[in-house]
């Protein structure tokens, strides 16, 4: 079982279980009192985040910037994320995004306020961009983390690195990217090598300093929409699948499963993505098209197993805790039919989502 | 009059193909030969945005193929657009568009935006987050549709609290107002009153000219 929520949900069982945080200290890698949370609902799924190990050179850091290891919104679990504040208000993360925060009714949303490489014109330009180099992450803390973590209880870790087509776009535009697919497919294919490079090095390290007690690798990259894949498949297999299968390899080496996220209709790909070594599916978004839960547990649920399935968008925000347990139910009934389904929200629970299904999802007495 | 069939069937395909500077060429020979905007228009470049939007839902071209048509025929259009505005070709309607208050996402919307454009309609982009009273003051000035877009769930109630603001300014009869956005299901649609609900951007031209009775 594992549990993903933005801050607001964290902050609300927070109080409601009574659990201040002390104030952390650059020691800490995770905030205490959310791994508390995680103990009361009975979470036996751990992320380590290749962004809680960010140490780039000083020079990364802008004039009058300073690190942030708490505040990023997009913080999901207890687990610090590397960010810079920038004087004016706004972060950037280690790639050079810089991100402001949007206010909504319920909560808050980070939204990307510049596209550093939307003016790229040639390879040339792309290179001339101050990309970050795997010695800018420093795991050599990670042996103690792991200690930490297995002092709480039989946990199941799993490192997350992160995605290649995802974050090239948000580096590039996604318009401009998505026609560089067309038109200039070398732009596209130059940034998100950059990308793979650095992931492929930091799970290379990882897994040496710590593949006998990791017990998965994890990635994330967004290809998909509610209808369909965002392009064709052809197109992925031209462009995205190699720098895919390169981060596979790594944890494939080691022996290490693979969970893969991709939201949306995904279906296309999945047979591909098993073919890869993919080994875990996240999220199934059931209403998306050709995620069907009974159809991919007949087609795929031999060789794959899923995680997520409990919806974000209708059930957990709008739903009546009766029924999140009904779907929570079939969930397990339908994707954990003969084992294979880690039972989690199919995206992080959002600020709009009450606290009763909350409970009603992660409530003992119904599994 | 000079015979334009060849030029305007390479124009299609130029805008087929995504190719902008096919298309941009293309269309400056068409004008220059002195064909009417009008035939460049609905010969050439709204049809090759057709058979995109026909490829679209087939699943043979994907967003990618669908930008850079689109893209193909901006180029066109900023050429013939100086042109438009002296002739008496009208635009099918004119559509405001934004994504609503609190959502600052603007992928889908700008998608729809190219998409409806291509078809030959006439769009106002309010850009995002756009509070409802925008939305009105932009519809009051002859908007035949309004189009709301949002990606996240915690937005999406900003959808009806538009619809609300349309009726209790006493416009709502006046336009047709359409919605979209990944969250947003065509059940969600009709519970908040909308008229229509386009389930990708190419959709969103299809119920737009069906609420106005245009033949799709």
């Amino acid at each position: 079982m594992d549990f993903l929520a933005t801050p607001e949900i964290w902050h609300k069982l927070q109080e409601h279980f009574g659990v201040a945080s002390r104030p952390l200290t650059d020691d800490d890698f995770y905030d205490p009192a959310w791994e508390t949370i995680l103990q009361h609902f009975d979470v036996d799924c751990r992320v380590i985040s290749y962004d809680q190990f960010c140490a780039p050179p000083a020079s990364v850091l802008d004039a009058g910037a300073k690190v942030d290891w708490w505040n990023a919104l997009s913080r999901s679990t207890p687990n610090r994320m590397w960010r810079q504040e920038l004087p004016d208000g706004a972060s950037k993360d280690i790639w050079g995004h810089v991100i402001r925060v949007v206010n909504n009714p319920t909560g808050a949303y980070e939204e990307f306020a510049v596209w550093p490489l939307a003016q790229a014109a040639s390879v040339e330009d792309l290179k001339r961009y101050p990309w970050p180099e795997p010695d800018w992450w420093d795991f050599s803390a990670l042996p103690k983390l792991i200690a930490q973590l297995d002092a709480k209880g039989p946990f199941h870790l799993r490192f997350r690195i992160g995605s290649v087509f995802e974050l090239a776009w948000q580096l590039r535009g996604m318009q401009e990217m998505l026609m560089d697919l067309v038109n200039q497919p070398e732009i596209p294919q130059y940034i998100m090598e950059r990308l793979t490079d650095v992931y492929v090095e930091n799970t290379r390290r990882v897994l040496e300093l710590a593949g006998d007690r990791l017990d998965m690798v994890y990635f994330y990259d967004d290809v998909a929409t509610q209808q369909n894949l965002m392009m064709s498949a052809r197109m992925w297999r031209r462009l995205i699948k190699p720098l895919h299968a390169r981060i596979i390899g790594v944890a494939k080496q080691h022996n290490i499963p693979v969970m893969y996220h991709c939201d949306g209709a995904i279906y296309p790909l999945i047979g591909e993505l098993i073919e890869m070594g993919v080994d875990v599916l996240n999220p199934v978004q059931a209403d998306a098209a050709g995620m069907e839960p009974q159809r991919l547990k007949e087609e795929f649920g031999d060789k794959l197993s899923f995680h997520g399935g409990i919806d974000i968008i209708k059930t957990l925000p709008k739903g009546t805790p009766a029924q999140v347990q009904a779907e929570v139910k079939e969930r397990i009934r339908v994707l954990g039919n003969d084992g294979g389904y880690v039972l989690a929200s199919s995206h992080h629970i959002q600020s709009d989502t009450p606290l009763a299904n909350v409970f009603a999802m992660y409530d003992l007495a119904i599994r | 009059m000079a015979d334009f069939e060849a030029v305007l069937d390479a124009l299609y395909n130029a805008v087929l193909d995504g190719n902008a500077p096919a298309a941009k060429k293309l269309t400056q020979e068409l004008i220059d030969g002195g064909a009417a905007v009008e035939t460049i228009l609905y010969d050439a470049m709204i049809p090759g945005m057709n058979e995109v939007g026909r490829l679209f839902e087939q699943g043979e071209y994907f967003v990618p193929e669908m930008l850079v048509s689109a893209n193909a025929m901006k180029g066109g259009m900023e050429l013939l657009q100086p042109l438009l505005e002296l002739s008496d070709v009208k635009p099918i309607a004119k559509v405001v568009m934004g994504t609503v208050r609190g959502d600052v996402h603007d992928i889908g919307k700008n998608l729809a935006i190219m998409m409806m454009k291509g078809a030959g309609f006439q769009v106002i982009d309010l850009g995002v987050n756009v509070p409802p009273e925008k939305f009105i003051e932009a519809a009051s000035d002859g908007a035949a549709i309004v189009g709301m877009s949002a990606l996240l769930t915690t937005t999406m109630p900003n959808m009806k609290v538009t619809i609300d603001a349309f009726t209790a300014a006493g416009l709502r009869d006046r336009v047709k107002i359409i919605v979209g956005g990944a969250p947003v299901t065509e059940e969600f649609a009709i519970e908040i009153g909308a008229d229509g609900y386009g389930a990708n951007a190419n959709q969103a031209v299809t119920v737009a000219k069906t609420l106005l009775g245009v033949p799709v």
